[in-house]
């Protein structure tokens, strides 16, 4: 992957995107990211966060009827107590247990992912950031009297057949010397559009993870550049639908506004304000014109 | 005392066997073979229910009363959700029955399955209900009928107590029945149930269980479509 990276194609065909979705001048949070010093705030963790994507549908215990001992009102209420004590812990351990089951999926690729740290997963972004802007990483919590900073909080899912990466970034911005108040914050998440390898292990690990770790920065330089963007647009007002996308094998679906589609892929804000990048399928995209939607990989693209 | 006892061990197998019938086992779906004389197929709708809140298990009238309060903000939140397009599913089964072939005619009025006289025949796949009346009343050889019963959310009590979080929740069941034979030829329960990502309890607008059930719905209509598009 090391050998596609050519930015600067990429980054006018993106600032052609963004300014598409801010046709008119909207009311700016941030400034120009281009005109300002910028930097990078990493979580304070050394290595990169990783987990299987887990699935909650299945979770609770079936319904039942319970006799109380009950010899007086005050022991009725202590049974429903206990009770409601053991069933919530019970449903605690069964969640806990799914996402123990889920990120088993992570155990081949333990020798990649435990020596995978934030600051290469960082120098590995700049690349692929579209924004003008290469994100130099500042220590935490060092002053930044002149530099706008982001504060990124990057999460990977590994789908369970191994296929597809998901990228969840909380990403806050700090103005110049501010540390408590933020600019803008919000959660982006990124689907990868799936690798059709019939392997997808050996792809994700060869090379010490070569793959693996291009493909999470370039996740997070999308997520920055989905940021950036949503940062300096006015909030979307387009219609709420239902929105089927790819993850993985497996169809999703995902209630919210659509920003920006493509013939391969749609950015939309969920119902709880949080964007979401994700892969669609479309009959009537054809693959010319999903290798180009692809190499253009606005802040709706790529992934893939 | 025994004698007592024996009627009263009795009594008790007698009424815990007569719940236990057999139940319909699902049956795929296959389009009727083409005939001589085509054969045709009424596609119908039972009325769709209020989109709303279950709590099973909150079984005891005072547990039903303490769950129904504990989740009322819950429903009545549940009460503004759209049923989206779910009245038109019997035109989208047509339009896939019509693609295989097959001469369709839509009910337009929902039918009220319970109030069909029950069936004189009885065996396996047989119907429960004598549905040769609709047959007669709208000129069709087979009947496809949608039937959900439920949409909404679902949240699992046991007494008193949540056994699980609230669902996005569609139930129902799809099937079709030769008017000659009163005989299913499909039968599919739709059974759909999807957690909210992350917390659910964010009132008053529950985006996370919302989600669900949008979720909940499309995968509710795909499971009534999709033996209808292969």
């Amino acid at each position: 992957m090391s050998g596609m990276r050519t930015p600067r194609p990429r980054a006018t065909v993106a600032m052609a995107f963004l300014a598409f979705a801010a046709p008119v001048a909207p009311p700016a949070k941030l400034p120009d990211p281009a005109t300002f010093h910028w930097a990078m705030e990493l979580p304070a963790a050394p290595w990169v966060a990783f987990r299987g994507v887990v699935n909650f549908d299945k979770a609770g215990i079936g319904p039942m009827n319970m006799m109380y001992p009950a010899p007086n009102p005050a022991g009725l209420l202590v049974a429903v107590l206990t009770h409601a004590a053991i069933a919530k812990g019970s449903r605690e351990a069964q969640k806990t247990k799914i996402e123990k089951e889920a990120d088993q999926v992570l155990e081949p690729f333990s020798g990649v992912i435990n020596t995978f740290g934030y600051a290469d997963l960082a120098e590995r972004s700049k690349p692929w950031a579209l924004t003008g802007t290469q994100l130099p990483v500042l220590p935490r919590g060092a002053p930044h009297p002149d530099t706008w900073v982001v504060l990124v909080n990057p999460v990977y899912s590994i789908t369970q057949d191994q296929t597809t990466l998901v990228l969840d970034n909380t990403i806050a911005i700090y103005a110049p010397g501010e540390t408590k108040r933020t600019s803008y914050i919000n959660t982006v998440r990124v689907i990868a559009d799936a690798q059709v390898e019939p392997d997808p292990l050996a792809h994700w690990t060869a090379d010490d993870g070569a793959e693996l770790k291009d493909r999470s920065a370039h996740l997070l330089a999308e997520s920055l550049d989905i940021a950036f963007a949503d940062a300096m647009a006015p909030v979307t007002e387009a219609p709420f639908r239902t929105v089927r996308y790819q993850e993985g094998s497996e169809e999703r679906m995902e209630r919210g506004q659509p920003i920006a589609e493509q013939c391969d892929r749609v950015l939309l804000r969920s119902l709880r304000g949080t964007l979401m990048s994700v892969p669609v399928k479309r009959l009537e995209c054809a693959p010319a014109q999903g290798a180009q939607a692809a190499a253009a990989a606005a802040p709706a693209g790529g992934g893939g | 005392m025994n004698k007592l006892l024996g009627t009263a061990l009795l009594a008790g197998t007698i009424l815990l066997t007569g719940c236990a019938g057999k139940p319909q086992r699902p049956i795929a779906f296959t389009a009727p073979a083409v005939t001589a004389q085509p054969q045709k197929v009424g596609v119908a709708m039972t009325a769709l229910p209020k989109v709303d809140t279950s709590l099973p298990g909150a079984g005891c009238l005072l547990c039903l009363a303490a769950a129904a309060v504990a989740n009322s903000t819950l429903t009545s939140y549940t009460h503004t959700l759209p049923q989206e397009d779910l009245p038109k599913l019997k035109q989208q089964v047509a339009e896939l029955l019509r693609k295989k072939g097959m001469d369709v005619v839509v009910i337009e009025q929902d039918i009220n399955v319970g109030k069909l006289p029950n069936a004189q025949g009885k065996g396996p796949d047989i119907a429960k209900k004598d549905f040769s009346s609709l047959g007669r009343q709208y000129n069709i050889d087979h009947l496809v009928v949608i039937d959900i019963s439920q949409v909404g959310f679902e949240r699992m009590y046991s007494s008193y107590i949540p056994a699980s979080d609230p669902k996005g929740a569609v139930t129902g069941l799809g099937y079709e029945v030769n008017l000659k034979t009163n005989a299913y030829e499909w039968y599919a329960p739709v059974n759909i149930r999807v957690s909210a990502e992350g917390k659910w309890d964010e009132p008053p607008k529950f985006p996370g269980l919302t989600n669900a059930y949008f979720q909940a719905l499309e995968m509710g209509k795909d499971s009534f479509l999709k033996p209808f598009s292969g």
